[in-house]
């Protein structure tokens, strides 16, 4: 049943994937494919066959990423292998899906060529004056997070009253969550205000619904995150039965609200714009061309912005030509290689290898395991039993599958327990220390009874 | 209004702007009294370095077309000064403008007739 936390984001990349590059192949202001072409270009027979079988290649190609997903279902057995495959196949799943798009992009650049396409002025870039000038006053203001905020702060204050250490991470959760949109309505706030006519009014109007449909989806963002941490709380403490399906139902909730929220506003943004632009005569047009070498990816020294709309898809992208912009691409790829290489090899290791416990001359236990090893004397030991089951509880920082658990947990029970256990394999050796407890068992049932009857010889 | 800026152009990035405000106040597509965005504001919307456009504004309001006000940003001057010194300047800029085009055949009269619409385009007045 790993499977389906596996399976959900996997499903929802695909499908926007999917989606993004198929809406390349209609005109969208006045670029397709990626390339600028003038709307007497469609008229050509071979836009129109290209158009066809670019369609046609994507659901191929959305069936075949399907097929290759089958092994991470049958991998089940192997978890730290089915996780390294499950990256494998999202790499997969993002290269592929840009192959036909570039193709069809390189393709219909040399078209543009050939048929003199141009359109718009090259190397310009327009102001608006009265524009700019009132730019700022189009988001809505930042004073608003003053909302969320609260609903970060006062969970925390609250948890050190009531010394409840999850209330304080559901308000820091829920500040960093706030914190985070308001860096991104911010930036969002400073980003170009965009020029689409000669006529000021126009702009002046599409710039305000668009930065303030925006601005508002932001704080709303931020107050639905907020929300749920308080929710995820709630359900975590009432100590009701959360089922599996609740759990999904929830992860479901959690991601489709806010993806559904970006896509309506970016929709209806577009909606907007064309229809105000339909009517109007003085529609500026600029061929960028140049600066999006392969359709999606920007570079243009000229451009002081380190982040620009981006052409394919909803958000912005980076602007290599500026050395901040250089920076955090570098940054970005070596920070992903770095935690998906560091957690394969995490995996794998905890895989193949389990805790060791030795019992030294002079009475001291130590346990031995990769980052969560453990020592104590065994007159610390106040007590020492064998367990059937094991409560259950969060972790605080450590390892735990379906399978094994080990490192450092606070459990119903017993409070601050460090667990080196094999699952839903009996008995479990329960160790109350001074402070803490520790649960250790054995992979062979023997061997755990064995080490049982060692310990509590010492012990007494 | 909107401002065009070439980035092939001769001419340096500051000095298009300087010119398209000026045109702009001329031809009364600025107001007299109109706010300007602040520099920074603008050097953003153009995606140009802020140092730029702090030389056109500069530059304007040593001319006298703006003024700027620490707390409420450059405007539009209802008052433009410097008049005795722009007259000696303008006459030196029209003497290479007009020997441009008279060189190139261009007569007195179709010169005028060009001024005259050009003068039909302005609605600044103080």
């Amino acid at each position: 049943m790993i499977i389906i936390p596996l399976l959900i984001p996997s499903l929802i990349l695909l499908i926007v994937l999917l989606f993004t590059y198929l809406g390349q192949s209609k005109h969208n202001n006045g670029i397709l494919f990626g390339v600028t072409l003038p709307k007497k270009a469609l008229e050509h027979p071979k836009i129109k066959e290209l158009q066809a079988a670019y369609r046609k290649t994507y659901w191929i190609y959305a069936g075949i990423i399907i097929i290759l997903f089958i092994p991470v279902i049958f991998l089940g057995k192997l978890f730290a292998f089915q996780f390294i495959y499950f990256f494998v196949w999202t790499a997969l799943l993002i290269t592929l899906m840009t192959l036909p798009f570039r193709r069809t992009f390189r393709i219909v650049m040399k078209l543009k060529r050939d048929n003199d396409w141009f359109v718009g002025e090259k190397r310009v870039v327009h102001a608006d004056i009265k524009l700019s000038q009132m730019k700022q006053a189009m988001s809505v203001s930042v004073y608003w997070y003053a909302i969320p905020l609260l609903l970060s702060i006062v969970p925390i204050t609250l948890s050190f009253i009531l010394d409840d250490s999850l209330l304080r991470n559901t308000g820091i959760a829920s500040l960093a969550m706030t914190l985070v949109m308001i860096g991104i309505a911010k930036a969002f706030e400073q980003s170009k205000a965009k020029v689409y006519s000669k006529n000021s009014n126009i702009n002046i109007a599409i710039n305000r619904t668009s930065r303030r449909y925006w601005s508002i989806l932001w704080l709303g963002l931020s107050i639905f995150e907020s929300l749920n941490a308080h929710i995820a709380y709630f359900l975590l403490t009432s100590k009701m039965e959360i089922t599996l399906a609740a759990w999904i139902g929830d992860i479901v909730f959690v991601s489709f609200i806010p993806l559904a929220a970006i896509i309506y506003v970016h929709l209806k943004i577009k909606s907007m714009e064309s229809s105000t632009l339909e009517s109007d005569g003085d529609v500026i047009y600029t061929d960028d061309d140049e600066y999006w070498a392969n359709g999606i990816t920007y570079h243009n020294p000229n451009d002081k912005s380190i982040m620009v709309p981006k052409r394919v898809g909803i958000g912005t992208t980076i602007n290599t030509g500026t050395s901040a912009g250089k920076s955090l691409m570098y940054g970005i790829v070596i920070l992903v290689a770095a935690m998906l290489i560091g957690i394969s090899f995490m995996m794998v290791r905890a895989e193949y290898t389990s805790p060791e416990i030795h019992i030294r001359e002079d009475g001291v236990v130590s346990i031995d395991y990769p980052m969560y090893k453990f020592k104590f004397n065994v007159d610390e030991v106040e007590e020492i039993s064998l367990a059937d089951t094991v409560p259950s509880g969060f972790k605080s920082n450590g390892e735990a599958t379906n399978k094994y658990a080990r490192g450092n947990f606070k459990l119903d029970e017993y409070g601050k327990t460090k667990l080196y256990i094999f699952k839903q394999n009996p008995p479990y050796i329960v160790i109350k220390l001074k402070d803490i407890y520790v649960i250790y068992n054995e992979k062979d049932v023997a061997n755990t009874r064995e080490l049982y009857e060692e310990l509590s010889t010492l012990v007494k | 209004m909107v401002i065009t800026i070439q980035f092939d152009s001769n001419q340096p990035i500051y000095e298009q702007l300087r010119n398209q405000i000026v045109i702009g106040i001329g031809t009364g597509v600025l107001g007299i009294g109109d706010k300007l965005p602040t520099v920074r504001q603008l050097a953003d919307d153009l995606g140009v370095n802020v140092m730029t456009v702090n030389k056109a504004y500069a530059q304007l309001k040593n001319e006298g077309y703006i003024s700027i006000d620490r707390r409420h940003g450059a405007k539009v001057n209802p008052h433009p000064t410097g008049q005795e010194c722009y007259k000696a300047e303008l006459e030196e800029e029209l003497k290479l403008v007009i020997s441009e085009a008279s060189i190139r055949g261009m007569k007195q009269e179709e010169f005028i007739s060009i001024c005259s619409r050009l003068f039909g385009a302005i609605r600044v007045q103080y």
